[in-house]
């Protein structure tokens, strides 16, 4: 390999810095075996894709192929660094790719040209359309493509065909964030900055796993670490991960109890006097109900569910009141669960009870799983109106019919939004009867995967599935488009803090591929949608026109991109929205004046039960007089949806690994990072090993409700009693984590819950040496080999 | 005094709500939320009929349960009987809120400080219960009187 090498070297040489300072800059930079400098004929400008940092990047091009690539050192995300999947994962995009559509004859798929395909597509469509109206589509996407191409296909599935039925793979990640923020603040939108991490005195890490699905902001984190006058760290992860090792506080905290342990951090803060009483009485409301709902939670109360000691609660709750600038970043332990909303807001309530919001060094970084998620979620591509506006208000759904040019009853917003996994209940129950899923590969990421098989296989629903590979899913569908990756075209996509880039094309997709852009458009165009006065919907064909289009949508909103030039984000890098004529470089931080989305006439949400689901209405709302003040709400706390019993004794949870990025579609292909973590391993606790005979590399069993996988055991610092299972391995082998999840989610959120499963474990046959774990990781063996 | 066959009727009432929540969840196990939310709210609600059968036993005994509504009627399968469950649940649940709200009063009366607090946390704790049978059946009525079979 040239240059960095990140796969022994995760993080990468140290660059220490203070508070206060700027995080030294250090150029990562990789190029293929035989290429030199010389040899590139062009650098393009764009952003990884790989996790939701969103480096800035610069890709190597020769002979028209990808052959390298850099970090941007003049990119406020990463300053030049990349992680192991930002500097390999690349690779394998130039693998294994579909190059011609493919369609279902005989029970087999075969290849065909566009127009036999997208006809098939159209004439399926279409005869739904008319027989059983927009109710039998649906439309599941991704955190992987552009905003261009997210708010084309919200344009055609809202306002052309008007169905409710659209969602993404975010619902899977980063469906949490968003529902908190919409819970807390009104909308959706990061509060917080990555320059947050330069200033802070303190860090908390809720769920987030950070030195492995974000290698490069741990990076910065470190730095910080590694300089004069660190931060304290406080870790709640069940797990001793890398970030544990360097925790002052780690609660490792039994799977399942997140709700637990933040009703007691939050009842301690109250009870030692630490709110700041002047900020929340001009800032928030609820504070008395808050107070009310946790004031049995004791960390005494908390210690004995959560399995952790009291004392380390009430540190962790001492370093929380003693500091001044504090971030709290919140990430899959959190929302792939039951309580996931509760806790996470509970999350933005400690924040809230001190005045930690929007000011420097003190913020929070609800996190996304994918760079381009939250433009997923913004530009209405998923259960949401574009713009971040107000499902249930029809002055919001009167803007859209406005600007789209149709008449309101078009636009679904008469019914609830559908989330994804009702959209496969609705799938296999045969009710939608059109399936298309683009970017994503449900036959590995979904919960339970024996019943996405069921349903996806089924003669019920026809599914269409555009992708750049064969997945799983695509194997199952009736129609396969192959669609352009990641700088095989252009466009935008905007980070965890907001930060958007440009991704300019740097190369041209292999075979017959077109970009997901192109495909919609021309399905657009082939079933005639268009607009009260005949025109065509959507009214463009080209990303700038859509990117241009999208700008008009997101004027005063919280989103704002109506500053933004496609020339702007090639000059410049990465630039956090809102962008405005009075913020034309961007916006750092939301709600330093602590004024929040809460009109109820601005808001995205007038909030809901976080027990139950249940929607607030707009006149229990406005009752409460939030008027631009924060929300301070949370929920009793309740045991996961299936516990531990005599037959399944062990809790199951499911997560990351720092080489792989979801089903592995690209990174699988990268052989630097396939090499690194080859195949599924599940991680045992020294105690639970013991107890069964399994030693290091044993082949075990895993068993729930729902099915059952064989991999090889590592026996790691997991904590006694929990399994953990990587989710990326599908393939010829039921070997998914996913064949033993359950189909539950959080009532709010609607994110399914990935972290607690009941499991039983047995051991099969002696192994022949350590398991396929990584070394150097979370998954590192208990005990030197 | 009528309370004591008031609050039987009550009793029975509640566990005729707890049947019916737990014939949803069987029925309808394959519509996660609707059967994982049900078995919790069967739960509360035979919880709720215990303890008021335990204060009947102590302060108003000899009760019967002649006013007490009729039986859930048997769940079935299917989209469009999920929204006559729902239905079902709702008839129920309105009845028990009511109910409470009326003991409510009566706890009042009798300066019956126990039963006064009981009373009111579950006047809330079916005005939670029956929004979310409403939000359920919005949810689910589209799908199933326009397109599901």
């Amino acid at each position: 390999m040239g240059g960095t090498d990140r796969i022994t070297d995760i993080w990468g040489a140290r660059t220490p810095f203070a508070a206060g300072q700027s995080w030294p800059q250090r150029q990562d930079e990789y190029l293929v075996d035989g290429i030199g400098h010389d040899d590139v004929e062009k650098w393009v400008r764009g952003a990884c894709l790989l996790c939701s940092n969103g480096c800035g990047v610069e890709v190597a091009v020769a002979g028209g192929r990808m052959v390298g690539i850099r970090g941007r050192v003049e990119d406020r995300v990463n300053h030049g660094r990349l992680g192991p999947k930002g500097l390999y994962g690349w690779q394998g995009e130039q693998r294994d790719r579909l190059t011609t559509p493919l369609i279902r004859r005989d029970g087999e798929l075969v290849e065909t040209d566009w127009e036999t395909a997208m006809a098939a597509i159209v004439d399926r469509s279409r005869t739904l359309l008319d027989e059983k109206g927009p109710l039998s589509h649906g439309f599941y996407t991704s955190g992987q493509l552009m905003i261009e191409e997210y708010y084309t296909l919200a344009v055609i599935g809202k306002a052309g065909i008007g169905t409710p039925h659209m969602d993404g793979n975010t619902r899977l990640c980063t469906a949490t964030a968003s529902a908190a923020f919409q819970e807390t603040f009104g909308s959706d939108g990061q509060p917080g900055s990555y320059t947050d991490i330069d200033l802070c005195d303190t860090i908390f890490l809720f769920g987030h796993n950070v030195a492995e699905t974000q290698t490069v902001l741990w990076s910065r984190m470190l730095d910080r670490l590694d300089g004069p006058n660190p931060p304290r760290l406080v870790c709640v992860d069940p797990r001793r991960t890398k970030v544990a090792e360097r925790a002052t506080v780690h609660l490792p905290i039994r799977n399942g109890t997140n709700l637990a342990l933040m009703n007691a951090l939050v009842h301690e803060l109250i009870a030692t006097g630490a709110v700041d009483r002047a900020y929340v009485d001009a800032h928030t409301i609820g504070f008395d109900a808050l107070e009310d709902m946790t004031k049995d939670a004791t960390a005494e109360w908390a210690a004995e569910i959560c399995g952790v000691a009291a004392s380390d609660i009430k540190k962790a709750v001492e370093i929380f009141a003693t500091s001044d600038r504090v971030v709290s970043t919140c990430s899959m332990g959190f929302y792939q669960s039951h309580q996931a909303t509760a806790a996470s807001c509970q999350v933005n309530n400690l924040h809230l009870l001190r005045g930690m919001v929007g000011r420097p060094g003190a913020g929070i970084l609800q996190m996304n799983g994918q760079p381009s998620a939250e433009n997923n979620r913004e530009a209405g591509c998923g259960a949401a109106l574009p713009g971040f506006r107000n499902w249930s208000n029809p002055a919001h759904v009167d803007e859209l019919a406005t600007l789209w040019n149709v008449d309101p009853l078009v636009i679904p917003h008469w019914k609830p939004p559908t989330d994804a996994m009702t959209m496969f209940r609705y799938a296999q129950e045969g009710s939608i009867g059109f399936l298309w899923i683009a970017g994503t590969n449900p036959a590995v990421s979904m919960p339970d995967l024996a019943r996405i098989r069921a349903t996806l296989a089924g003669e019920q629903c026809f599914v269409v599935v555009s992708d750049g590979y064969l997945t799983e899913t695509a194997q199952l569908a009736d129609v396969v488009l192959p669609s352009a990756l990641w700088a095989e075209k252009t466009g935008s996509y905007t980070n965890v803090d907001r930060t958007v880039h440009l991704q300019e094309k740097a190369v041209d997709p292999p075979g017959q591929s077109r970009s997901d852009l192109d495909i919609w458009i021309d399905y657009a165009r082939r079933l005639g949608l268009h607009d009260k006065d005949e025109n065509p919907l959507p009214a463009w064909n080209t990303p700038e026109a859509a990117f241009a289009g999208w700008q008009e949508c997101s004027a005063g909103r919280l989103c704002d991109y109506t500053g933004l030039s496609y020339a702007q984000l090639h000059d410049v890098g990465g630039i956090q929205w809102p962008v405005t004529a009075q913020a034309p470089d961007g916006t750092e931080r939301l709600y330093g004046d602590g004024r929040f989305a809460t009109h109820a006439d601005f808001c995205e949400t007038y909030g809901h039960d976080l027990t139950t689901g249940t929607p607030v209405t707009r006149t229990q709302y406005l009752a409460d007089h939030p008027d631009g003040r924060a929300v301070l709400k949370t929920a009793p706390y309740q045991e996961a949806f299936e516990t531990p019993d005599d037959e399944y004794p062990l809790r199951l949870t499911t997560g990351r690994t720092v080489y792989h990025f979801h089903t592995r579609t690209k990174t699988k292909r990268a052989a630097p990072l396939q090499e690194a973590a080859p195949s599924m391993w599940v991680e045992v606790s020294r105690v639970d090993a013991a107890a069964r005979g399994i030693h290091e590399g044993d082949i075990v069993r895993v068993t729930s409700r729902r099915g059952s996988i064989e991999a090889p055991a590592r026996v790691s610092h997991v904590r006694e009693g929990v399994v953990f299972a990587p989710w990326h391995y599908g393939g010829e082998a039921l070997t998914a984590a996913n064949e033993l999840t359950l189909t539950a989610w959080d009532p709010v959120s609607k994110q399914p819950e990935f972290k607690v499963a009941a499991v039983r474990l047995q051991k099969v046959r002696d192994g022949d040496g350590l398991a396929p774990a990584p070394l150097l990781t979370a998954s590192a063996p208990a005990e030197e080999a | 005094m009528q309370l004591p066959h008031y609050l039987a009727a009550l009793v029975t009432a509640e566990r005729r709500l707890a049947e019916g929540y737990e014939q949803v969840t069987r029925a309808h196990a394959g519509v996660a939320d609707v059967a994982l939310t049900s078995r919790s709210f069967a739960e509360a609600s035979r919880a709720r009929a215990d303890a008021l059968a335990a204060a009947c036993e102590d302060r108003y005994p000899g009760g019967t349960d002649e006013g007490a509504p009729a039986s859930f009627a048997a769940a079935q399968p299917g989209p469009l009987a999920l929204l006559s469950d729902l239905a079902e649940l709702a008839r129920l649940a309105g009845f028990v809120h009511t109910a409470w709200e009326v003991v409510v009063q009566a706890a009042s009366g009798l300066r019956d400080r126990d039963l006064l607090s009981e009373a009111q946390q579950n006047v809330s704790t079916l005005e939670t219960e029956a929004a979310w049978i409403d939000h359920k059946t919005k949810t689910e009525a589209a799908q199933a009187v326009l397109v599901a079979e």
